[in-house]
């Protein structure tokens, strides 16, 4: 039991990075209609960029670990930044293409994800080898029925969790929301309506970008080791989450990193290469009974 | 003997109604004239004709044979075919090869013959292209054979569509709308067309259009639908006259076509 | 009529002007190979390229010209390769059999291989050939990955650690030869009615199922041949490398495919050709950049993507890999001449 408990602990924690990672995926497929294969990419720059940022406020630490503040700015500079980044890709890389077959821009991310990856690795400070992650949270563990929960645990799961309330009720009650809403839409009506549409991708994008980084940061919080190449296995994962959950839905990309989280951890007790590929066994499994996710909505085309 | 026979064919979407009990005995070459106001359910009767749909309740029987369950592709093997409302053509292939796709059904060559093109399946190729284009011919689309159909004008297309209709070999043509957006010479002249290969192919034809001027004169029969109910049925002339059709479609909107 | 009797004055010739261009470039590339000026290095990524323009012929079949998305093409290619090296390595021991009886073995190995993937497509295009677009490409995605993890798990082909001591049978001229022959018996399957019907499905398949197609029927045929054929160079692929493990065929590799696809020019034999050759290339002339050898040809993918977005070839083909309608036009005339039976 108390072993159940544990794994399920496990599967939570890794279900939150998954939750965080795919909500932005999931919004930029709903309100641009794209497949950004570089989403992953913007994990790794969230969580590597902490890193180097953390080595600027080296002077601040006490024994590795940094005062409340600092971690604070850390974490702010490196999520505005990805989220910068992200705003940057789009709008050289994706915007030209909006009118353009899928195919192509899934293409241009393709190439994008490569540059994302090739260009931090060229780079002589950067390179290939992995790097240890900066204590910026200190755990605390706790005890409950025998399963041990950290406080950065408690945190990275109810941060994914508020997270996606916030988000829902983002693009449910403001003024962007339904601006984003109008994009998904139709983008040529929400445009004749004077929505600025350049500026409501951008912001999908910026939060997308955002909530990679944070996610990056729980990732190496509590796997803390950062390179490169991180970010494409888990990009993979989450955009797994986020068709499992019904791509474009935000609640839906949360329960789909959940639930594939738990899955992951479970099977790789069984056997590790079983734990790789039991989502997407679960993903086509879901697929073929449910062909748009568990929260998604069949589309019927009009004849 | 009828060569289509409806009855009673329903459909509804969640709660709504869209099309209810409706009702279409079809002659051989007779040409049945759908109109009624924009939303009345004219193109989901279609859609239920062909396939696209299935009906919640009700028969469609081809010359005896039920369909009602069937695929599209089915319908269209069975005989039935149509055009498009909102134009559907294969944007990206040439007019020749859209007509020649319609002929898919009736190709008679195999796999293996098609990969290795063998001399037989050349030579059915080489049929097919005549065929083709003594069809294109009498529709003004001969010179245009090698276009890209995205590159046509609009009435070509319309044209277009209705070759393809032809090429799969129907016994039953539904046109859906094949006027709209056209002008009044183009009109005339769609109207002549369709006359024509009525009476050249020995058709029978269902046909949902707004302009009164393009059905009257060509229709042996015409059925009015409002909110998804067959509110009038009869010749032109009796259409025409009743007051319930006059209430709910035609109003001053005939009276002004016609001045 | 000057122009029909300049066409068809040498009909052998136009019929067998290719073979012989292919015949005479076979020969210059072995005269070349044995006078060393093109290495084994260089004949090595001669071999890829071949495979790599199977691979990316096969998937323009079903993404190009059918107008589905499958982005898990590896996985195909995984499954020839193991059925081949499971033949010709397993079953066959290479070093015992008589050398008369290698090529044979060699042939039923890839035969062996294509069948085995054009099988497990149609197993998973028959449930999922009805989903839409992108969902399509998600199961073809978790597909290719879960055949990857199944393969890792079968210990007596090696699981992870992969297969060794596969003989390296495909040399240039089997290469050469399946290229060819692919290329020839792909532009004969495009332009006829399966084709037609490939292609109506892509433009527009509400349209293509009321005309009579059996959407679902060409769709899965479409993806069966690409995985056929997927699987052939896989089963190459293998004969090549004489080593193989799982991981070499993942996603990264199945995003290769859909690369050279693209930015070759979908829907066009042709760019997929020059795609295949041109980015297996590539990547080795970039070599002397070291590590900014991927960053610079990310560059030019995503160039390539915003300036040229139908890609290279852009939808045209090479006379050899199409058909005119010899029996109506001898050209074709957006709009040169009244152009009708009449003239005949």
């Amino acid at each position: 039991m108390a072993t159940i408990l544990q794994y399920l602990v496990y599967g939570l924690q890794l279900g939150s990075v998954y939750a965080l990672l795919a909500l932005g995926y999931t919004m930029v497929y709903g309100i641009v209609g794209m497949i950004n294969t570089a989403h992953g990419d913007f994990l790794m720059i969230g969580a590597l960029g902490t890193y180097f940022i953390a080595k600027l406020f080296d002077s601040m630490s006490i024994d590795g670990t940094y005062p409340m503040l600092a971690v604070g700015c850390i974490i702010l500079i490196a999520t505005v930044m990805t989220g910068g980044i992200a705003v940057g890709v789009e709008a050289i890389a994706y915007r030209p293409l909006r009118n353009k077959p899928r195919m192509i821009a899934l293409i241009t991310a393709v190439g994008v994800s490569m540059f994302l990856t090739n260009f931090p690795r060229a780079l002589p400070f950067i390179g290939p080898n992995p790097r240890p992650f900066p204590t910026l949270f200190t755990p605390k563990t706790f005890n409950v029925l025998g399963a041990s929960i950290t406080s950065t645990q408690i945190i990275m799961i109810v941060l994914a969790a508020v997270t996606m309330l916030a988000l829902d009720r983002l693009v449910a009650k403001t003024k962007i929301g339904a601006q984003m809403r109008a994009v998904s839409m139709d983008k040529d009506a929400a445009s004749l309506m004077g929505i600025n549409i350049d500026k409501v991708i951008s912001i999908t994008f910026f939060i997308g970008g955002a909530l990679a980084a944070v996610s990056g940061i729980c990732y190496a919080s509590v796997y803390p080791q950062v390179e490169v190449y991180m970010g494409s296995w888990l990009g993979n994962m989450s955009f797994v989450s986020a068709v499992l959950g019904g791509i474009g839905d935000i609640r839906g990309a949360m329960l789909g990193g959940f639930i594939l989280g738990i899955a992951q951890i479970f099977a790789t007790a069984i056997n590790s290469t079983f734990g790789y590929a039991v989502g997407f066994i679960i993903l086509i499994v879901i697929l073929l009974v449910k062909p748009a996710g568990i929260m998604g909505k069949v589309t019927i085309e009009k004849v | 003997m009828r060569i289509l026979e409806v009855k009673n064919l329903s459909i509804q979407f969640g709660g709504l109604r869209a099309v209810d009990d409706f009702n279409l005995s079809l002659g051989k070459d007779e040409l049945v004239a759908i109109i009624g106001p924009n939303g009345a359910g004219k193109t989901t009767i279609f859609n239920m004709l062909t396939g696209i749909y299935r009906p919640t309740s009700g028969s469609i029987e081809l010359e005896g044979e039920s369909l009602v369950g069937l695929k599209p592709y089915q319908f269209a093997q069975r005989g039935i075919s149509r055009t498009f409302q909102n134009i559907r053509l294969f944007s990206n292939a040439s007019v020749i090869d859209n007509v020649k796709m319609a002929a898919t059904m009736h190709s008679k060559d195999n796999l293996v013959s098609s990969l290795l093109r063998t001399r037989t399946m050349v030579k059915h190729e080489r049929e097919l292209d005549e065929k083709v284009m003594s069809l294109l011919e009498p529709l003004n689309l001969a010179d245009k054979a090698d276009l890209l159909a995205k590159n046509l004008p609009y009435g070509d297309q319309r044209r277009l569509e209705l070759a393809r209709a032809l090429m799969t070999d129907p016994k039953i043509l539904l046109l859906d709308e094949p006027v709209a957006g056209m002008i009044t010479t183009e009109i005339e002249e769609m109207a002549e067309l369709v006359v024509r290969i009525r009476k050249d192919f020995e058709l029978s034809i269902i046909l949902i259009e707004h302009h009164m001027n393009f059905v009257m004169p060509i229709a042996d029969r015409v059925k009015v639908i409002d909110f998804g109910k067959t509110i009038s049925e009869g010749t032109p002339d009796v259409v025409q006259k009743d007051p319930k059709v006059i209430e709910a479609y035609l109003g001053g909107g005939y009276q002004n076509a016609n001045a | 009529m000057k122009t029909t009797n300049a066409k068809t004055m040498h009909p052998l010739l136009r019929k067998f002007g290719p073979l012989l261009g292919c015949i005479v470039f076979y020969v210059v590339i072995m005269l070349l190979r044995k006078a060393d000026i093109i290495n084994g290095y260089y004949m090595q990524v001669m071999l890829f390229a071949g495979v790599n323009v199977l691979m990316t012929a096969s998937l323009n079949l079903v993404n190009g010209f059918t107008g589905q998305f499958c982005i898990g093409h590896a996985g195909f290619m995984s499954l020839g390769a193991y059925g081949a090296a499971v033949i010709t390595t397993m079953v066959f021991k290479s070093n015992s059999i008589p050398e008369a009886a290698q090529i044979p073995v060699f042939l039923l190995g890839l035969l062996c291989g294509g069948i085995v993937a054009a099988i497990v497509g149609a197993l998973i295009g028959i449930p999922s050939l009805k989903l839409k677009g992108d969902y399509l490409a998600i199961v073809t995605l978790a597909f290719g990955e879960i055949v990857r993890a199944l393969l890792r798990l079968i210990q007596p082909i090696g699981g992870a650690r992969g297969m060794i001591g596969i003989p390296n049978y495909a040399n240039f001229f089997w290469i050469m030869l399946f290229v060819v022959l692919t290329l020839w018996l792909l532009r004969n399957l495009i332009y006829s009615s399966y084709g037609r019907a490939f292609i109506a499905i892509r433009d527009n398949e509400i349209a293509a199922d009321a005309m009579g197609i059996n959407t679902t029927k060409y769709k899965i045929m479409s993806f069966c041949i690409a995985a056929f054929i997927a699987g052939v160079a896989g089963g190459l692929y293998a004969h090549v490398l004489s080593f193989i493990q799982p991981d070499s065929f993942g996603f990264v590799k199945s995003a290769d495919y859909l690369v050279y696809l693209y930015a070759g020019g979908s829907g066009s034999l042709t760019g997929s050709v020059v795609g295949a050759v041109l980015l297996t290339i590539l990547p080795e002339v970039l070599r002397f950049l070291a590590t900014w050898r991927l960053v610079l040809y990310a560059i030019i993918l995503i160039a390539v993507m915003l300036y040229r977005s139908e890609g290279l070839i852009g939808g045209k083909e090479v006379p050899f890999l199409r058909i005119k309608r010899s029996s109506l036009y001898e050209q074709p005339l957006f709009g040169r001449k009244k152009n009708g039976l009449s003239e005949e």
